[in-house]
Parts: structure tokens; C-alpha cells; sequence
């Protein structure tokens, strides 16, 4: 019984500490990598393991920016459409070098005005991000109407090839979550972000310049969207206007499966990292045996109810 | 000289005005009270003074230089810093970093420095006689502990002008002293202290000069030397203290509530009380020795792992009640809670008087029940409790703390509660309506036979309230007095004999 | 007092400015706005005969922004609604139900609205999970069933009782319509008249108090999750009647436009006045506005960006009065 409750514990984030109960997804993914090592042998070969982690790497980036703006207390389902955006953006006739800092710049200002709309002007971020949402797939959609377009020859190479052997992807999501890292525990705007998502008026008492931190983790995440979306157009070679809005779901689905709690304030990069993993792993061996990518989805969905039924909240509803 | 010299402030809110060409003066060391009702406009002068609310008039002058607050951080940085009533803690962070938060140590090339910020924690942490780890979270601290960390924080900071307001609200008799010892250090470092409190003793025990405000305006500033409790009153209401308290003895030798053997969650002792019909009980001790928690287990609202609870009738009638079922199934027996946090825990604010006091009538019928309107209960009771609102369909939120609290107990009266469990009765309630609410409490006891059972940080409030005071320590209940042989020696007293817990004694 | 005599004329016509506006909810200004687009560029689109069709239109939309008012009213979310339009729309298209009697055939969706609502109740209510992420999860599952029994094509025809509700009239009126009335007729009365509305408005607007004054909390969410599944799966049947066939991509858009109708209709998380009326003229609003901009040759991309435009606007709306209280 100690044991149970130990685990109940470890689950559920129990420790006082700010990281979130990350132990579910870990536990999660190390049952999952072991059932499909006994499973299928091609699991555990080197190429299939670094073709897991390109596949990982665009929802990794995405769901870093997500997590910057749950942390503060907030939630951006316009990460798709950005995603969107951006391989749209990257995909047009604009020659690389003006259409890659193009596309983080398009991103910037989307995640400036979600910034504005859930801070200064008070919007709930759901409805803000939504309608962002919206009008900004009808943007990329405006300049792609069907998917297609050139994609720089380096943006391809760096979601699909490899130096030494390490998928270039990987530098990609290690670079991507060095810097999230960085951002929340070894800057003042990272503290400054986790006070916002501790409680907003006690920050504004303290002296945060409370709406421009919030503006600004959500450009933060809008970046991160956008360098998700740069690595996806490279990945499937042309630019596609819907091609990101799963991503909205998924990556929220690995924010919350790590251990990273809604209401801001309480999680971490890492349990994100663990979640993408979990999902990409999911996906990955689904594959390998053949299931139906309907039910992946499924799968997907249930896996996500249990993993929330263990974080127990004092709150209800949103 | 005067170290800060304000002239002429004024701050109207919506059209109202709150504070109306208020002027005052401190010395350095001197420790300044500022008192008055709530409303008085207290804390709108000091949140003025302390950058949180920009003054629509007047003028704030700091050695002689006049300043404009933008921010409590700005106004920390010209050398005034507040202590806020409200917590302005956040959860997630830990001692180290709540402690800097705003003015964080970074390195040269703009990242945190950790490491500075938990070393300069650890000094400022010693300074204040605090043994607390810096890297531990606010949320596992205890409210006594978060409220010494906030006093950590305004004391840290180099500044010449300290506000205080209301800075013991949620401390026990041992921080207190801690508080104490802080105070008179900064008042003999030369600063001045802006302490804003409604406890006259601490009035008289810790301050030099007195200023008072009511409606918005300033009635005088006085030494303290030369007043009495008495007199004190009357500046703020015009009132005498004798008036303050409603009689006694109403209480019978018939018992209206008995709890037998309350075993709550993580915790040893067995608790055993009993109220008669028509008698007020409190609980009182030390911050933290168990009295919120008891009485909410009884309400429901917090776990409890066994007990015998019986109400009596007045036919003699007894039943039992079980309080694991949770607070709607006490609240249908006629069991019902009234919390101390009442904006967060109590009220719905955007609702309308009637709609917050009808809610109890509401809540023990079914979900598909017809919800008829009440308004004629409803008005005869907001008209007993003399609420002052403009309608009954004003929102709750506009009206003052003490008819706030008058809504909460006319939510419970209106459905015939028989047992009222109050935590903190008249907290942020001015003088005036804490008499009221007194009289209330009385008259409910006294009518049929109802009881009520009451926890309390405010002894004198214990002892003019009560019948029987009940003193709990370390989670049982060590002492029991009639109220009026209890003195606030006496209940000190028994909170604190044989404490396992002495406060610490540190040289400073 | 002088002071206070004077002082609060200043605030009144300040109150009086921003009152008038906002004493109805922004859909109807919406529906004012259209109004006169239509009159100077399309008449025809007011014409009784339009108007008929798109009130039957939106009988379905009305149906889903009802079930997403009443979770935001108590702090919650439905991002399952698609997903249970698109589950309604596979029951009464495809096989399964075809050879049933056509009470069945309107009961099993209804009853399977209503088990999802509860899924998702049991989990927000009872599990305290995040309703964000219980109803994308949900929502995820829906889809993915669907296309799985599916096989990603889509089914048959609707039948024939679905087809009555969805399409025909009963003395010039179309059936949806009536239902869809009828429908929300009795659920402003319930949220008026019922302890259940009491509860839904004390829980949206204090639900720490709920809990600790003991208020049917638990109860009260379960019971507009299941409530909210059953619109949801009424409205997924009128749209199925509507276009009489099977499909597997309806439903997509279902969240986002509830959304913005509930806003549109004048709710706030946790609040809300005059909501049902509100939701009414948001989904007449809502479907008006598409056609006026199929009739006006908007493409794709501008409606999207027309329709994320208008959910910001209406819920910038609110906050017109409030701004200067902060």
C-alpha cells in the first residue's frame, strides 16, 4: 500500500516544487517503449529511433511555445494556424533569406496581437487565440490556396538529413528546448512569465510589467510555432495552410500530458519534452503495426483522459 | 523635519470619493498609526503613498522633494516600501525569489542570478529572525509564515518610509513579538512607519502618533500619549466601547450541539465540545494550533475521519449528523459555515443581494425545483439586518465588508440554519457594523435556541462575544473559560503554557 | 456629501452611453449591421423566402451555440461538439439505424449525445480534469471512430424521419425551426424559473464559494455536460436531416462557431444576460453572415478571416463599459 501511495504521489505532483507531476508521462512512455520493443523488432533499430525523432521534432517545438504560454497562464490554440503560416510563407516565391526571418517575423506579430487581445484587452485567451486562429489560416490560405510551393533546399535538409548519423531534426528540438529552458528558469522574463501564471494581480503589485510579459510569452510561443512550421515545410517539401492545425491539439495534448497544469504556473519544459515523446512514440509504433491512423486518434484521446484523471485539482472546469 | 509630507490627496472611485483632501506628516522615527473604520479611506492613503493607486489630487512630498509614484516598484525604488494587507505572494515561487521578485539580482550579460538572489535571501531571511529555507515554495508555507515573508520582503528593501497595513491580521502571538522587534529596530535606524491598524492596543502599544480618518477625511493626528482607548473610539465612529459588545447570558443548560471524539485526517487527539441552546462558543489560541481546521471539519468543508455529531430540537429530539458527507449535507441539517475570506470563499459578487441570500433556500431543493424569488423574506431580512444596499438586486460587490457579512449571515439565517460555525466574524467589518453583527449573532443564540460556535484571532472580540471560550492548542482543546472570567491574559496564558513550540529567541 | 451629490451624474451618462449598447447582447447589433449591409448590396437575401432557409440553416448552429452557453456560464468548454455532430451524422446515415423504427432513430443519437455529455461530465465533474482538455480529447476520439467505422468514406442517406425534421414544413414553418424554438423557449424558462439556472449563475460567478457553501457543484456541471450532449446531438441530427446524406468532414467548424456564437450572443465565462435570446440572434446572425458573404463571392479565405475578425469584435464587446472600472 506505501507503494501506491508513493506512486499516487509521484503522479500526481505532489512534490512541492514547481515542475508538475511529470511521473505519469514518464511512466507512460517507459511502458510504451518497452511493449513495443518486445512488439516489433524494428522499433529499437537506430533508423527507426531517429526517424521517431524527426517525426517529434515539429510538435516539440510547437508545444514549447505552448508551454511558455500556459506557464504564464494562458493558452493558444492559434499555434496551428502559425504552423500553418509559416510553411505557407516559406513556400512562396520569396527567395529563402527574406522569407525564413519573413515567416518568425508574420509569427511575432500574430503572437503580439493574441498578446494584446488576452492582456490588455482583457480577452478570455481561448476566444482571443480562436479568432486569431481563424483569421490567420485564412491568411495562409489566401497565399496558398492548395498545398504546393518551393521550399528552400536547406529547410529540407535540415528536417531530413543527417550529420554523423544525428538527424539534423534533433539538433533542431535540442537547440528548441535548451532555449525554452533557458528562457523560464535562468531569465527575469522567465520568472517574470511563471509569477504571471502564479497569480497576475499579485505580479502587478510586485511591480511586472504584467502586460508586456504576457505579450511576450505569447510571441515567444508564436515563434516556436513558426520554427515548428519552418521544420514541418521542409519535412513534407511544399508549404500547406492546414497542414499545423493538428498541432493545436497534439500540442496541448503533450503540454497537459506533462504534467504542466492549465491554470499556469505549475510545470516545466521537460514534462513537455516527455509528453511530445510519448505522443511521437505512440504514433511511431501505431505505425510500425500497422493500425489504422483512425485509430491512432483514439488511442490518442483516451490516452490523454487517463492522463489527466490522475491530476486531481482543487478547480472545475477550464 | 518631516521625512514625507503629503498635502491635499484626493481619490474618488466611479464618481465616489474615497479620501478628500487628507494631509499628513511624519517624522523620521516615528512609528505613525492610521486608523479609522474600514471605508474610512485608510488603506486608499496608503496605497497612494505606496505607488499602487495614483492620487486624482495633492501631492506627496519625500524629504522635501515631491515624488510621483508610477508602481509599488517605483515607489520601492525612491525609498517607500508597503507590506500589502492582501498577500501579494504567488504560490509557484519560491522564498529566494518572491523576496526579489521585481528587482531580481541579474548577471552582466542580463540573465537571473541565482545564486546572488539566494545567498542575499538567506541574509535578509536572518535579519528578520526568520528560519526559513529561501529555495522552499510560498505555497507550502503557512499563512503566519507567508505573512513573515511579505514583512521579510517590505523590511529588505533599503527604504526610508515603511507602510504596513494591517500587518497582523493572520499572525500569531509569536510573529507578533517577531513584527515588534522589526518595528521598533527600524524605527531606531530613523525611519518612519506608516502602521495601519484597527486594533487599538497595538495602537497603543506600538505607535507614537495616531492620525484618524473617517469617510474619506481627516479627523485629526494626535500623539498617543495623550489618548485613551475611549477616546480613540470616539474619533473613529463617535461611539463609546461600551456600546460595542451586546449582554450576555442568554444561555441555557440545554445543549444544541454535541461533538463527540473528532478525529481528523493527520492528526492524534480526539476532539470532544458541546454548545447549549442560546450560547455563543469560541475558539481561541495561538495562529495554527488546529481551531480553522476543526471547525470546518464540523462544516464539512474539510476532511474529518470520524465523530459523533448530534444536534438536539426542541422537543428534545436528537439527531446525528455526519460531517464526511460533505457541507451540502450539513447545510440541509441546518449545519451551515461561514468563512472567514468571504469575497473568495463566500459571495458571489456579481450577483444581486437577493439572488446571494436566497442561494441557501435554493440549495436544499432539487436541481429541477421551481426557484420562486423570496423577495418578500427577502427584504424583511435585509431590513432585520439593517443592510444598507440601494436595492435588493444590487450586486454584492459594491456593498461595504460589513453588509457583506451581514448578506452571509442572512443567507443562512433566511433558511433556518440551527448551528452557525463562523470563522472570524467581523473581519475587515468597521467598528459600527461590528456591533451590529454582535447584536445579530446574540439575537440568533437568543430566539430559539440556536448555537453557534466561533473562531476568532481577536481575543478581546472572544471575550465580548462569548459565553464560553474554549482555548486549543497543538489540535485539543486545552483550557475552557466562561467569557466573563476570561481575560486575554488568561486565554494567552493557556494558548501558550507548556507550548512545545517557544518562540525563538535570536539575538539581533 | 456635496461631493457625492455631484459626482455621480459624471458616471450615470457615462453608464447611460455604455448601457445602451450593451442592452443587447452583440448579435443583435450584428444582425442590425447585416441588415443594412443587405439592404444596399443584396435585398434579396431579406426577401421571406431567403429568410426561411436561413433560419432553418442556422436551427442546428442554434442547437450547438445553446450547448456551448451553457457550459461557459459555469466556467467550462465543449470542444467535443463537432465531434458529436459528427457521430450523430454517421448513426442516422449509416446502416445501423436504417431498418429501425423512426423514433429510435432520433432517440439512439439523442441518448448517445447524452452518454458522451456524461462521459465528459463525469470526467470534469467528478475527476476535476481541465474541460479543455477533456472535450479535445473526447473530440479526438469522436472523429477518430467515425472514420474508423467509416473507413473514411461516408455513409448512406439519412432516413426518412431525419429528413422530416430536417427539411420539411408543417403549415409554412419548417420543422427544424419549431423544434430549435421550441427547444430554447423551455430552456430560457428553466434558467430563469429552475434552482438549477440559480446554480449554473452562482457557480460561473464564484466557484470557490460554491463549493464551500455546499452548492450542488458536482451535480450541476454533470447535469450541463449531459444537457449540452444532448443539444449537441440534436443539432448534429437537424444537420444531418438538412443535407440528407452522410458525411465525414461535417462538424469541423462546429466548436469554433459556437464559440463565437455564444459570445456573439453575450455570454462571458462564468456569466452571461439575456444568453438564450443572445444565442438565438448569434446563430440567425452567424448563417446570415455566411450567406451574405456566399452572395457577396467571398471566398474561402476572407470568410475565415471575416469569421475570426467578428469573434473578436463581439467579444471585445463587453469590455466597452467595463475598461475604466479597472
Amino acid at each position: 500500500m506505501a507503494i501506491v501511495s508513493v506512486l499516487k504521489g509521484a503522479l500526481r505532483g505532489q512534490a512541492r516544487s514547481r515542475r508538475g507531476a511529470q511521473g505519469l508521462a514518464f511512466l507512460l512512455l517507459v511502458i510504451v517503449a518497452l511493449f513495443l520493443s518486445v512488439v516489433s523488432e524494428r522499433f529499437t533499430s537506430v533508423a527507426n529511433l531517429s526517424n521517431l525523432l524527426i517525426q517529434m521534432a515539429p510538435l516539440l517545438l510547437v508545444a514549447l511555445g505552448q508551454t511558455v504560454v500556459v506557464l504564464a497562464g494562458g493558452l493558444d490554440v492559434s499555434v496551428g494556424a502559425v504552423v500553418g503560416l509559416a510553411t505557407a510563407i516559406v513556400a512562396s516565391a520569396l527567395p529563402p533569406e527574406i522569407a525564413v526571418p519573413l515567416a518568425l517575423l508574420a509569427a511575432a506579430a500574430v503572437g503580439a496581437v493574441n498578446g494584446v487581445l488576452a492582456g490588455p484587452l482583457r480577452l478570455h485567451p481561448i476566444v482571443a487565440t480562436l479568432s486569431t486562429a481563424s483569421i490567420v489560416t485564412g491568411i495562409a490560405l489566401t497565399l496558398r490556396p492548395t498545398p504546393g510551393g518551393n521550399v528552400p533546399d536547406f529547410l529540407i535538409a535540415s528536417a531530413n538529413e543527417r550529420i554523423l548519423g544525428l538527424p539534423l531534426a534533433v539538433v533542431w528540438s535540442a537547440g528548441g528546448l535548451a532555449l525554452a529552458w533557458w528562457i523560464l528558469s535562468r531569465t527575469r522574463l522567465g520568472l517574470h512569465i511563471l509569477s504571471l501564471g502564479g497569480s497576475t494581480p499579485n505580479a502587478r503589485l510586485n511591480g511586472i510589467a504584467v502586460q508586456r510579459r504576457l505579450i511576450a510569452a505569447y510571441v515567444l510561443c508564436a515563434v516556436f510555432a513558426a520554427a515548428g512550421g519552418l521544420l514541418l515545410a521542409g519535412r513534407i517539401s511544399s508549404g500547406d495552410a492546414m497542414a499545423g492545425l493538428p498541432l493545436t491539439v497534439s500540442s496541448l495534448a503533450a503540454v497537459a500530458l506533462g504534467g504542466t497544469q492549465l491554470t499556469g504556473g505549475i510545470g516545466g519544459v521537460l514534462g513537455t519534452l516527455t509528453g511530445s515523446l510519448l505522443l511521437a512514440m505512440l504514433a511511431n509504433g501505431m505505425n510500425l503495426m500497422n493500425v489504422s491512423p483512425f485509430l491512432q486518434s483514439i488511442l490518442n484521446g483516451v490516452l490523454l483522459l487517463i492522463a489527466i484523471s490522475f491530476t486531481r485539482r482543487r478547480q472545475f472546469g477550464l | 523635519m518631516d521625512l514625507l509630507e503629503v498635502t491635499g490627496l484626493a481619490k474618488a472611485y466611479a464618481g465616489v470619493m474615497c479620501l478628500d483632501d487628507v494631509s499628513l506628516r511624519g517624522r523620521a522615527g516615528s512609528v505613525h498609526a492610521v486608523t479609522g473604520e474600514n471605508g474610512a479611506g485608510k488603506s486608499t492613503l496608503m496605497k497612494i503613498i505606496g505607488g499602487v493607486v495614483r492620487p486624482d489630487k495633492g501631492s506627496i512630498r519625500l524629504r522635501g522633494a515631491e515624488v510621483h509614484f508610477a508602481s509599488p516598484l517605483d515607489a520601492l525604488r525612491g525609498g517607500v516600501s508597503t507590506v500589502f494587507q492582501e498577500f501579494s505572494l504567488i504560490e509557484n515561487l519560491t522564498v529566494a525569489e518572491s523576496l526579489f521578485l521585481g528587482h531580481e539580482p541579474s548577471t552582466w550579460y542580463g540573465a537571473l542570478d541565482r545564486g546572488r538572489m539566494l545567498r542575499a535571501a538567506r541574509r535578509v531571511l536572518d535579519e528578520v529572525g526568520l528560519d526559513l529555507d529561501p529555495r522552499r515554495f510560498i505555497a507550502s508555507l503557512t499563512v503566519a509564515e507567508q505573512q513573515m515573508v511579505e514583512i521579510a520582503r517590505g523590511v529588505s528593501a533599503n527604504a526610508d518610509v515603511f507602510v504596513f497595513d494591517e500587518p497582523t491580521a493572520a499572525l500569531g502571538a509569536e510573529d507578533v513579538v517577531k513584527l515588534t522587534r522589526l518595528i521598533r529596530d527600524l524605527q531606531a535606524a530613523g525611519r518612519l512607519i506608516f502602521y495601519i491598524s484597527h486594533r487599538l492596543d497595538e495602537i497603543f502599544d506600538l505607535c507614537d502618533t495616531v492620525t484618524v480618518l473617517k469617510d474619506g477625511r481627516l479627523v485629526d493626528t494626535r500623539p498617543v500619549a495623550g489618548l485613551d482607548h475611549d477616546r480613540l473610539v470616539a474619533m473613529m465612529v463617535g461611539r463609546n466601547l461600551e456600546d460595542y459588545f451586546p449582554g450576555a447570558g442568554t444561555a441555557t443548560s440545554q445543549p444544541a450541539l454535541r461533538v463527540t471524539d473528532l478525529h481528523r485526517r493527520n492528526c492524534s487527539s480526539p476532539v470532544s465540545l458541546a454548545v447549549n441552546k442560546g450560547e455563543i462558543v469560541g475558539l481561541a489560541g495561538l495562529e495554527g494550533q488546529g481551531q480553522r481546521e476543526i471547525l470546518r471539519a464540523l462544516a464539512g468543508a474539510e476532511p474529518c475521519a470520524g465523530v459523533t455529531m448530534e444536534t438536539f430540537a426542541a422537543d428534545g429530539g436528537v439527531r446525528r449528523h455526519d460531517p464526511a458527507r460533505g457541507v451540502a449535507a450539513q447545510v440541509a441539517d441546518g449545519i451551515v459555515f461561514i468563512p472567514e475570506d468571504r469575497k473568495k470563499e463566500g459571495l458571489y459578487l456579481s450577483l444581486a443581494v437577493d439572488e446571494n441570500m436566497a442561494l441557501g433556500l435554493y440549495q436544499q431543493r432539487g436541481l429541477g425545483a421551481v426557484a420562486r424569488s423570496h423577495g418578500a423574506r427577502v427584504t424583511e431580512m435585509m431590513r432585520m439586518l439593517r443592510i444598507k444596499a440601494t436595492s435588493a438586486a444590487q450586486p454584492v460587490g459594491k456593498l461595504s465588508g460589513g453588509n457583506q457579512q451581514k448578506v452571509m449571515l442572512g443567507r443562512w439565517l433566511i433558511s433556518d440554519a440551527r448551528v452557525l460555525l463562523i470563522e472570524e466574524p467581523t473581519r475587515g467589518v468597521d467598528v459600527g457594523a461590528k456591533a451590529e453583527i454582535y447584536a445579530i449573532l446574540r439575537q440568533f443564540v437568543a430566539q430559539d435556541g440556536g448555537a453557534i460556535l466561533v473562531m476568532s484571532r481577536e481575543m478581546n472580540e472572544l471575550i465580548g462575544l462569548c459565553d464560553r471560550i474554549l482555548v486549543i492548542r497543538d489540535g485539543r482543546i486545552v483550557a475552557g473559560f466562561a467569557a466573563r472570567e476570561a481575560s486575554e491574559e488568561s486565554i494567552l496564558h493557556a494558548a501558550i503554557a507548556d507550548a512545545p513550540r517557544e518562540p525563538e529567541r535570536r539575538a539581533s | 456629501m456635496a461631493m457625492t451629490e455631484t459626482a455621480p451624474c459624471v458616471r450615470h451618462r457615462h453608464l447611460r452611453i455604455a448601457g445602451l449598447v450593451q442592452l443587447c447582447p452583440p448579435s443583435i447589433w450584428l444582425i442590425a449591421g447585416l441588415v443594412a449591409v443587405s439592404l444596399a448590396l443584396a435585398p434579396t437575401l431579406l426577401s421571406p423566402g431567403f429568410q426561411w432557409v436561413i433560419l432553418r440553416q442556422a436551427a442546428p448552429l442554434g442547437f450547438a451555440i445553446c450547448a456551448q452557453l451553457l457550459l461557459m456560464r459555469c466556467n467550462s468548454i465543449d470542444l467535443s461538439l463537432g465531434g458529436v455532430f459528427l457521430l450523430t451524422n454517421y448513426l442516422t446515415t449509416s446502416s445501423l439505424l436504417s431498418q429501425m423504427n423512426p423514433v429510435l432513430v432520433v432517440a439512439v443519437p439523442l441518448l448517445a449525445g447524452m452518454l458522451i455529455g456524461a462521459v465528459n461530465g463525469f470526467f470534469i465533474a467528478i475527476q476535476r480534469a481541465s474541460s479543455v482538455v477533456v472535450t479535445l480529447a473526447m473530440g479526438t476520439i469522436l472523429t477518430g471512430m467515425v472514420l474508423y467505422l467509416s473507413s473514411g468514406n461516408p455513409p448512406g442517406s439519412a432516413h426518412s424521419a431525419v429528413v422530416w425534421l430536417g427539411r420539411d414544413r408543417v403549415a409554412g414553418v419548417p420543422v427544424a425551426v419549431m423544434v430549435w424554438l421550441g427547444a430554447m423557449i423551455v430552456l430560457a424558462l428553466a434558467l430563469r424559473g429552475l434552482v438549477y439556472g440559480r446554480m449554473v449563475r452562482a457557480i460561473g460567478a464564484n466557484p470557490t464559494a460554491a463549493l464551500i457553501s455546499g452548492l450542488p457543484v458536482v451535480r450541476t456541471f454533470f447535469v450541463s455536460h449531459v444537457l449540452a450532449g444532448l443539444f449537441a446531438a440534436t443539432g448534429g441530427l437537424l444537420q444531418a436531416g438538412y443535407i440528407g446524406m452522410g458525411s465525414v468532414r461535417l462538424g469541423f467548424d462546429v466548436v469554433m462557431v459556437s464559440i463565437a456564437g455564444a459570445i456573439l450572443g453575450g455570454v462571458t465565462f462564468g456569466g452571461g444576460r439575456r444568453s438564450i435570446l443572445g444565442a438565438v440572434a448569434a446563430a440567425y446572425a452567424l448563417i446570415f453572415l455566411i450567406n451574405l458573404m456566399t452572395t457577396l463571392r467571398f471566398a474561402e479565405p476572407s470568410k475565415l478571416i471575416v469569421q475570426g475578425l467578428v469573434i473578436a469584435l463581439a467579444a471585445l464587446f463587453p469590455n466597452l463599459s467595463s475598461r475604466n472600472r479597472d
